[in-house]
């Protein structure tokens, strides 16, 4: 390849980067913006907006909110996930393979119709204004990307290790406790992340399920840009990027090589 | 051959009453959905013996491990480890002790608490497991490596790890599934020599499975060869490579050359065949050969010599190929009319360099060691 040809490649990949950032560095860029309305770029800086965001009671109840759903959302999942992947390992049945392709592929059934399912469902019991139809509905969005993350490690966890337990005296519930689950721990913490992420960002389905005591961040951000335009969402949103991509960094060092878990994948 | 086959395959019931079975297979049959993988295989097994499994891939010697081990249950038959039946004991109760082949160490704990592992589980105190962990240790040399983890270990050691592990329980079975196909070949010899020493040392009735035969015959008390599912003979190893019970086990055990021959006279437990004009006094190994039967005699290549061409007794060859194997040469010999394939002679070194390609010899053939069976109809 000649040079100006390089130079071009290079110019488009730096564009396309660019073209992919854009709206996140507008957001973070108008964050800053010092008068009460968003624009781009801004005409005077100032950080006022940030303390403006965190003092705001519907911005402090929605992250706390947040926190709680995704605390017991996550969790729930894992708990769940980790459990049906080890028994769909263990079993065998006619349409194992169609359930599994089911519960792996959470874009065949768009957010909105669980979280409206999921309305319709508590309304007949009059529930609705808990956190359990919210904490239900992100378990139920995140649980593929659980399974997903154990389903990698128990593939890679040989079977052999469980037989020589058993073999060694350990009863099924210590094989489990003692080999299994601490083998499938960096899959098990990678998966709660995971989930914890997307439960955290989640709004499509969470619009439907949550109520005045229970609505979480990205609810209250949507509610408050519907009746101002201040940059304080746009602080909140800058915040958001800021959290997301420190616990990105903690998923990649547990799901990342040199997790010291590379075994021997001889069959 | 007959009556120790007959000895060997006493039903275990009957036999559990003497003390010395340790463990006892009877009339064992398992399928894998419609292929059958073991066929009624009956099997005694003294204290402390060392009995290997050999076969092909596919021959169900890994299936009777497992059967054993109670990884997977049989369709028919019973097993007993110490004249108690175990048929439907988990795998926890068994006491046994398990190597495999790519060892299946805890990759989350250290050598000491793998070997631990299994005393742990036993609700032994902490003071004597470290007692024992250690002892298991040193048997096998390492007790300098008990905080290193089993990725920080060569093959060799995590293999004696797995050793340790598995014995200092104190099974009453020691499984092995070929432990060496993963160690690379000048450590597998002195692996072999160390583990048979601790096996021995421990007293531990071993089960071992390979489909190495030389494996089999240096390390056995016994070997059971089987193939098909079938246990085809029980014995010593010298027993199994000199007297071979049928052609399966002649061809699949050593290097065995065939020749064309028909039986002259039966006379008694020896038969007297003729290769051409050559005639030959053997032991007969199966009872169904009868005057005038057309039969395969095979002969090892120890029991095959040159002798000058045109000598007495002897069937004319011509030398096809002179291969140099260092301690010893390999000669090929093409004997059309009384084989259809190359005939195997081993000789020393310097007899095997004066041979030339396409020379005219004679080969003379021992009866020791040499075996004949009824030519296969097809």
């Amino acid at each position: 390849m000649n040079l100006p040809l390089i130079g071009l490649v290079r110019l488009f990949t730096v564009l396309v980067a660019l073209f992919v950032v854009a709206p996140a560095i507008v957001i973070v860029v108008s964050a800053f913006n010092e008068p009460a309305f968003m624009s781009f770029p801004p005409k005077a800086y100032s950080p006022k907006w940030f303390y403006v965001a965190l003092a705001n009671p519907d911005f402090q109840r929605g992250f706390a909110n947040s926190v709680w759903v995704m605390l017991w959302a996550s969790t729930l999942a894992v708990i769940v996930g980790t459990a049906f992947s080890i028994a769909m390992r263990r079993s065998e049945f006619v349409g194992k393979n169609l359930l599994e392709s089911f519960i792996l592929s959470p874009l065949v059934v768009p957010h909105f119709t669980i979280g409206l399912g999921i309305l319709m469902l508590f309304v007949n019991v009059h529930m609705v204004q808990g956190f359990a139809p919210v904490v239900l509905c992100h378990t139920i969005l995140v649980l593929p990307f659980v399974i997903r993350s154990v389903y990698i490690s128990l593939h890679n966890l040989d079977l052999r290790l469980e037989l020589a337990a058993s073999s060694l005296g350990a009863k099924p519930r210590r094989v489990l406790t003692s080999i299994t689950l601490p083998l499938l721990l960096p899959g098990i913490v990678g998966g709660w992340i995971f989930a914890a992420i997307l439960s955290f960002n989640e709004f499509t389905g969470t619009v439907f399920v949550v109520s005045q005591s229970t609505r979480t961040l990205p609810v209250a951000m949507y509610n408050h840009v519907r009746e101002s335009t201040d940059p304080a969402v746009a602080a909140v949103a800058t915040l958001y990027i800021a959290v997301t991509m420190i616990v990105i960094l903690l998923a990649f060092a547990f799901l990342g090589p040199g997790t010291g878990l590379n075994r021997d994948k001889r069959s | 051959m007959k009556q120790v086959n007959e000895a060997t395959f006493r039903p275990a019931s009957s036999a559990a009453a003497a003390t010395k079975i340790s463990v006892g297979l009877d009339r064992v049959s398992k399928s894998f959905g419609a292929v059958k993988v073991l066929h009624d295989v009956c099997l005694n097994v003294a204290k402390g013996e060392f009995l290997t499994l050999l076969g092909p891939s596919g021959c169900g010697k890994s299936t009777i491990l497992n059967l054993i081990a109670g990884f997977i249950e049989c369709d028919g038959g019973e097993i007993c480890i110490d004249g108690e039946v175990v048929t439907k004991t988990p795998t926890f109760q068994r006491e046994i002790g398990i190597v495999f082949q790519n060892y299946a160490l805890f990759p989350h704990m250290s050598v000491r608490k793998n070997v631990g592992y299994g005393l742990e589980m036993r609700k032994v105190p902490r003071v004597e497991i470290d007692r024992r962990v250690e002892r298991a240790l040193d048997l096998v040399k390492l007790a300098d490596y008990r905080d290193r983890r089993p990725k920080e270990l060569s093959g060799g050691q995590q293999q004696r790890v797995a050793l340790a592990r598995a014995l200092v329980i104190e099974p009453k079975v020691l499984l092995l599934d070929e432990p060496f196909s993963a160690l690379d070949k000048n450590l597998r010899g002195a692996m072999q020599v160390e583990l048979k020493e601790i096996q021995r040392k421990a007293g531990v009735t071993t089960f071992f499975v390979t489909h190495d035969q030389g494996e089999a015959l240096s390390m056995s008390d016994r070997i059971v060869v089987m193939s098909e599912g079938r246990i085809r003979q029980v014995g010593a190893p010298e027993q199994i490579y000199n007297r071979p019970a049928d052609r399966f086990v002649a061809t699949f055990i050593g290097d065995a050359s065939r020749f064309s021959g028909l039986v002259d006279e039966v006379d008694g437990g020896r038969l007297k065949v003729m290769i051409g004009d050559t005639r030959l006094d053997i032991e007969a190994r199966e009872s169904s050969c009868s005057r005038g039967q057309s039969v395969d005699i095979f002969a090892r290549p120890e029991s095959i010599r040159i002798v000058p061409d045109g000598a007495p007794d002897s069937i004319a060859g011509v030398v096809r190929n002179v291969v140099y194997q260092g301690g010893h040469v390999d000669a090929y010999l093409d004997c059309e009319k009384m084989s259809s394939s190359p005939i195997l002679v081993r000789l020393a070194a310097a007899t095997g360099a004066a041979l030339q390609r396409g020379q005219r010899v004679g080969i003379a053939i021992d009866a020791a060691g040499t075996s004949a069976f009824p030519t296969e109809k097809f």
